[in-house]
């Protein structure tokens, strides 16, 4: 039971320090032709994604042409600066929206990380 | 990952009291029965399979074209439950306590969802007996002109909707017919006697019931002098046999035998039928509620103040308290945190050798109800089980009624009160088992397990969201269209659920403060999730409205 509550107290703590971390927030989207295992994507923990394992594979992969479509950071203060991939044809184009898509998505999630904070802390 | 490792045993631990809890199927497959989409299911794994997914199918298209809920609100739904969305859409549909109202009549000669659950509800109540999945008919009208003029209602949807709504119909039931009404008259028959838990003998106190009913009843004096002289005789040959034969039978106190039934099988109770017979088994009910109503608030009603004896088979039992506590549950009721907050001191303040008694104890009423819950669920998988009440607003309400006690209960009262309390933690178990997965998705989310891969026609789409919102994605070139769309999708699910399963450890984080002062054990833990999970039931349509 005492690890049970130092997990709950840690769990406090962690997110009280991410907290602080996050000045921004990143969305990054890549394409390319790529082969990657299942196994690869989680490890050998079924519960555990493992984003060094798929670059990895991706390194071995001496075919694995990865590119960068767009990269956004959003810093605290609301400034915004955007990378986009020049050239690009229809089809790019829906990886672009699915990019932008995703930037709504991770500021829905940041607030109610935010949230939840501020319940925290009320 | 010094930090993943300190959460690795939270989640390790929640990981492993909610795989205790086993499928839900047990569930949907009795709803499904309830409302005529499944009758027996085939042997064979595949099969079965199919013939529930069949079921199912039939159960979501009747949903959509029922018009119960917009479309814009079953998207809202679908999101929020993700794989669980039939089944608890099914539960709510099932309810009788906060249950869903029915929009519209079907017409005469119709099956749809509203005449299967105006079928369900009305037979719940005794008052239909064809299986759900007949057609609205003569035999549903039959049903709804007898509840109509119980209920004094003359709306057939009003009724319907009245019967969704268990408190509610008894406080109209009080408030038609009055107190009187709850002094019920009925007759065991003599195989019924062999059955009974307790003595008839033991129950025959004119003075203890007398003394109840003068306390309970606000009767007038002569009706109760009445009352003592006529059926309270110490001589049989005194008694009004006609008058008590008379009110046994007739047909509003087999109706109101009927609403109590329902409310002792949601409680736990009640295994029997609602056929308004009330035999050993009701009785053996009443007996059994009152030891636990006793633990739970350190009070000593005797049975024989409740129930008195007449001779011949015929009991008379006041009903009132009964009816008055359930009633009381209607009324709105803020204390959970006061009664999470006292327990948890109550828990830290034990000696060593009581706090040893009490997680012996605990133990004990866990461990019988995990296998309780187990075969029960089995049971209802082959159909052979008793029916399983799955609602949760009156046993979250009398759970925290009783809660404050529920230390002392365990500690002094476990040998009288052992049944009572086991079927008590099977509800808490089973509500706690959907408290716990937004947990664990929560806790998961948090440290970043929770991958959102999408296969399309062998190309591959990852996203990995981190606990404050960073976001990677890696996508195959080419992806077709259709591959964007359901990977977005698959995403804006999961992110809604991590929203949801993160605003939940919030509330469960609010409550540490008291955890941390003392002695925590799970059911405790399971009492904080549950009240968090409901405050955020109310909070989650502003998440999903977005």
């Amino acid at each position: 039971m005492a690890n049970l509550e130092q997990a709950f107290k840690n769990l406090k703590a962690n997110i009280a320090k991410k907290v602080d971390d996050a000045v921004s927030l990143d969305v990054v989207t890549f394409t390319g032709n790529f082969n990657i295992k299942v196994g690869d994507v989680i490890g050998s923990d079924q519960n555990k994604f493992n984003l060094e394992n798929v670059l990895n594979s991706m390194k071995a992969d001496v075919n694995a042409d990865l590119k960068l479509v767009a990269y956004s950071t959003i810093k605290l203060d609301g400034d915004q600066v955007n990378i986009v991939k020049e050239n690009l044809d229809s089809e790019q184009m829906e990886l672009v929206k699915f990019h932008r898509e995703m930037i709504e998505a991770s500021q829905n999630s940041r607030k109610a990380i935010v949230d939840m904070i501020k319940g925290l802390v009320d | 990952m010094a930090e993943s490792e300190n959460l690795d045993a939270l989640l390790v631990e929640a990981e492993q009291q909610a795989a205790q809890f086993g499928d839900d199927s047990a569930e949907v497959i009795q709803h499904l029965r309830d409302l005529g989409y499944l009758n027996q299911l085939p042997f064979g794994a595949h099969n079965r399979e199919v013939t529930l997914n069949a079921a199912l199918s039939k159960f979501e298209a009747e949903l959509l074209a029922s018009e119960i809920f917009n479309k814009d609100e079953i998207q809202s739904l679908r999101a929020l439950y993700t794989n669980a969305f039939a089944e608890e859409m099914l539960r709510k549909f099932m309810d009788l306590d906060e249950g869903i109202p029915i929009n519209e009549m079907p017409q005469t000669g119709e099956i749809n969802l509203s005449s299967r659950l105006i079928h369900y509800r009305l037979g719940m109540y005794g008052l239909y007996a064809l299986n759900a999945g007949h057609a609205f008919g003569f035999t549903t009208m039959m049903g709804l002109q007898t509840l109509k003029h119980h209920l004094s209602i003359s709306s057939n949807l009003d009724a319907v909707n009245q019967l969704a709504n268990k408190e509610g119909v008894l406080k109209r039931i009080l408030s038609i017919y009055g107190n009187e009404r709850c002094l019920m008259f009925v007759h065991v028959n003599a195989n019924e006697m062999k059955q009974l838990h307790f003595e008839p003998k033991k129950v025959r106190s004119a003075r203890d019931f007398y003394h109840r009913l003068s306390e309970d009843f606000e009767l007038k004096p002569k009706y109760l002098a009445g009352f003592k002289r006529d059926i309270l005789s110490r001589h049989q040959k005194d008694v009004k046999w006609e008058y008590v034969k008379g009110r046994s039978t007739d047909e509003l106190t087999n109706f109101i035998i009927k609403v109590l039934q329902v409310h002792q099988w949601m409680d736990g109770f009640y295994d029997g039928k609602t056929d308004g017979e009330i035999g050993s088994m009701s009785l053996n009910s009443i007996a059994d509620l009152l030891k636990f109503y006793n633990a739970g608030n350190d009070a000593d009603l005797p049975l024989k103040s409740m129930l008195y004896y007449i001779g011949k088979g015929y009991f008379v039992f006041n009903a009132l308290t009964m009816i008055n506590n359930y009633v009381i549950e209607d009324a709105p009721d803020s204390r959970d945190e006061d009664v999470i907050k006292s327990l948890t001191i109550q828990s830290g303040r034990l000696t060593e050798s009581d706090r040893a008694k009490f997680e012996a104890n605990l133990n004990a009423v866990l461990d019988s109800a995990k296998v309780e819950l187990h075969q029960q669920k089995q049971k209802a998988k082959m159909g052979i089980g008793k029916r399983v009440y799955f609602g949760i607003r009156s046993f979250l309400k009398k759970l925290f009624r009783i809660g404050k006690r529920l230390v002392k209960m365990i500690l002094h009262h476990l040998k009288k009160i052992f049944k009572q309390l086991s079927d008590f933690f099977k509800r808490v178990l089973e509500y706690g088992k959907q408290a716990l997965k937004s947990f664990i998705q929560g806790i998961k989310y948090i440290i970043g397990r929770l991958p959102i891969i999408t296969e399309n026609e062998h190309k591959l789409a990852i996203t990995h969201a981190e606990f404050m919102g960073d976001t990677f994605s890696i996508l195959s070139d080419p992806f077709s269209k259709q591959g964007y769309d359901k990977h977005h999708e698959k995403v804006l699910e999961v992110q809604r659920s991590a929203q949801f399963s993160v605003a939940l450890v919030g509330e469960v984080l609010k409550l540490l403060k008291y955890m941390l002062k003392g002695f925590v054990g799970w059911p405790i833990l399971i009492l904080q999730l549950a009240k968090a999970t409901r405050t955020l039931y109310q909070k989650h349509q502003l998440i999903y409205q977005h």
